[in-house]
């Protein structure tokens, strides 16, 4: 960083200053009593500014028709200020030339200073103020910033990096790299080149708009932004910006803009002619927006391609969802299938299975022998989601078929066993209860394996429970069950459930647990067994919202 | 649910507390597992254990058939009134070697 420099530090010896014969001509200029062969007097004593002079006034951009071969002459066509300007503009230039470094490419400042030029020549026609005044105050504008570069020869920023901020921040940076703004040294500067007033000001107060009553300082704040146009990477940002401070701070509309930047190129190239210097071919407006639509239209289409690629994403997130969702429904149709329908009223065993997620891990099922026996079972497999299902599944199946081989409960038990502990993994364990109903003598016989207790309900006993006797299966192959002597429900009922029934949460945040359930089955004992099933769950379900598999099975003869 | 392992003698404890439900038995069967792949013989504190479900207790059927696939120890240990509620319903205390203290296992 460079060492920032005090305003009051800096000598007008520092600052370039024009030679003297220039300056007496300024000053001869802004007296209003020289006369004009006075003024031509003064030029023609230096002979290499009078030919500059000449040569000046005769290019195209005075449009003056006919060749001008004397000083004189050409005060007499253009005016003592018009003459000031010139020699002022020849100055900047002759001390831009000699204070230069080397981080400071000063083609590329001259083409700057002259596209501010030609803007602000074009808006103080359009704001009725003196073109050729704007001309040369644009041409002085940034004639500070050059000096700051000379003054601060190590700056680590180079112009040409600097000139692609926009204004505002350019600005800024300068504060931050200098200590200091090109407006304020051009205050230092404005005594030694003799600066009438209407440029010192407008020079001075061009960054302090908002406290400016001068028109001239908007015309050089705009420009800055006409300028950036043509150096900035967001061209189309900085066309936005420009359009809203030309119409905010000078009444100029989007057409007369566009009219701006159209013309610039060529007016540029003439005013460069015109002051000697050399600056590169312009690129017209036409192609700066074109390249400025082409990465506005890469910008649009990779937003697109964004949007659409999310688009895409969400929808085939969504198809795999919906897939899944038909893939879970049929494995809950699977599941349905697997567990028995229901049946009429005469039929003496009546289950029901509400399953909280889509998947269920309870079951019950009922098959029927030839002999008219009927095995039932209930069980409830450990943990949840699809494992839980596809072993679920498993257990029915292997139940509903090794049934019909057997009529005794500790046998089939051991054997859906070992069969499922050759499948299971992750630890998952069924425990479960199966029974055979005799209807011949209105028994059953069971085994439980890891279940919660059976609970009958008797008239005469009261309420029993036959809690498990053994460990769930899946766990251990070659176990051996007990099953409990045969039981009669010559008087009684017979209630099977899963954790879902028991676990309820009643409306106190309670669970409903096992003197829940009895307590249940105590009030509802009157009503036929088929609507007692419904008539309990639906009482179980006003109280609670489903948290688990919800399973219950009644046996009454 | 907190889940710590500690050395002891020549069994890693892996000590559950809190809640071991749903949400929480993957890391409790992780610790477990990963104990019993290193062929660590391993015990179970339950003391701290306040509720268990039954993917919590598959967590521990896991441990127990990997132990005995492995021919390594496995045991529970401190079962608390919670755990002990639900292993004793389900007739678990057959399965698991359930003893009050680590003490009881090492000296065993």
């Amino acid at each position: 960083m460079s060492t920032s420099l005090a305003l009051e530090s800096i000598k007008p010896s520092d600052l370039p200053a024009p030679p003297q014969a220039a300056l007496e001509m300024l000053r001869a200029c802004s007296n209003e009593d020289t006369d004009n062969r006075t003024l031509a007097g003064f030029a023609e004593s230096d002979p290499v500014l009078t030919a500059e002079i000449l040569r000046v006034v005769n290019t195209p951009l005075f449009g003056i028709g006919k060749e001008v071969t004397s000083v004189r002459g050409a005060i007499t066509l253009l005016g003592s200020r018009a003459l000031r300007n010139i020699i002022l503009c020849l100055m900047v230039r002759e001390a831009a030339q000699n204070h230069t470094r080397e981080n400071f490419d000063i083609t590329l400042f001259w083409e700057d200073s002259l596209r501010r030029a030609v803007a602000a020549s074009i808006l103080a026609r359009a704001c009725k103020l003196d073109k050729d005044d704007a001309f040369t105050a644009a041409i002085m504008q940034d004639f500070g910033l050059l000096v700051l570069f000379y003054l601060n020869p190590d700056t680590e920023v180079s112009y040409s990096e600097l000139r692609q901020m926009n204004p505002q921040a350019r600005r800024d940076k300068e504060m931050l790299l200098f200590g200091l703004g090109h407006d304020e040294l051009i205050s230092v500067m404005a005594q030694n080149w003799c600066l009438p007033n209407e440029l010192a000001e407008p020079l001075t107060t061009h960054h302090q708009i908002e406290s400016s009553s001068s028109t001239m300082a908007k015309i050089l704040y705009c420009v800055d932004w006409v300028d950036a146009v043509f150096n900035v990477a967001n061209i189309n940002q900085t066309i936005q910006q420009c359009r809203e401070l030309l119409d905010q701070l000078l009444d100029i509309d989007e057409d007369q803009l566009q009219e701006i930047f159209v013309a610039l190129p060529e007016k540029v190239a003439q005013a460069a002619h015109a002051m000697g210097l050399r600056i590169k071919q312009q690129s017209d407006f036409e192609q700066l927006m074109r390249q400025a639509n082409s990465m506005l239209a890469k910008e649009n289409i990779s937003y697109q391609e964004l949007t659409w690629k999310l688009e895409k994403t969400i929808a085939e997130r969504d198809q795999l969802s919906a897939e899944l969702n038909r893939e879970i429904e049929i494995a809950q149709q699977v599941q349905r299938k697997l567990m028995p329908e229901a049946r009429d009223a005469s039929f003496p065993i009546h289950g029901l299975n509400l399953p909280a997620r889509t998947i269920s891990g309870d079951f019950y099922d009922v098959v029927e022998l030839q002999n008219g026996n009927i095995w039932f079972t209930i069980g409830d497999v450990s943990g949840k989601g699809i494992n839980a299902g596809i072993t679920m599944a498993k257990t029915v199946s292997l139940f509903h078929c090794l049934a019909k081989h057997t009529q005794d409960p500790a046998t089939l038990i051991r054997m859906l066993n070992n069969e499922i502990c050759e499948s299971t993994t992750r630890g998952i364990f069924v425990s479960m209860v199966l029974g055979i109903y005799n209807p011949a003598d209105k028994t059953v016989q069971l085994v439980n394996a890891g279940h919660l207790p059976v609970i009958i309900d008797d008239l005469n006993k009261g309420i029993i429970t036959y809690p498990s006797s053994d460990q769930p299966i899946g766990i251990l192959a070659n176990t051996d069950y007990q099953a409990y002597p045969p039981i009669s429900l010559q008087k009684g009922t017979l209630y099977l459930y899963s954790d879902g029934v028991t676990e309820s949460r009643m409306e106190d945040g309670e669970m409903l647990r096992q003197a829940g359930l009895i307590e249940l089955i105590d009030r509802h004992r009157d009503i036929p067994v088929h609507e007692r099933l419904e008539v309990m769950v639906d009482e179980i379900l006003t109280e609670t919202s489903l948290h688990d598999d919800l399973t219950l099975l009644l046996l009454e003869p | 649910m907190e889940c710590s392992t500690r050395q002891e003698g020549k069994f890693m404890i892996v000590t559950l507390a809190g809640e071991v439900d749903l949400h929480y038995s993957p890391e409790a069967r992780k610790q477990i597992l990963a104990q019993l792949n290193d062929k660590n013989h391993v015990l179970v504190d339950l003391s701290g254990v306040e509720y268990i479900d039954s993917s919590g207790i598959a967590s521990l059927v896991e441990g127990f058939q990997l132990a005995r696939s492995k021919q390594l120890e496995f045991g529970l240990v401190g079962v608390s009134e919670a755990a002990r509620q639900v292993l004793e319903l389900a007739r678990l205390d057959k399965v698991f070697q359930i003893k009050a203290t680590i003490a009881e296992f090492i000296d065993h």
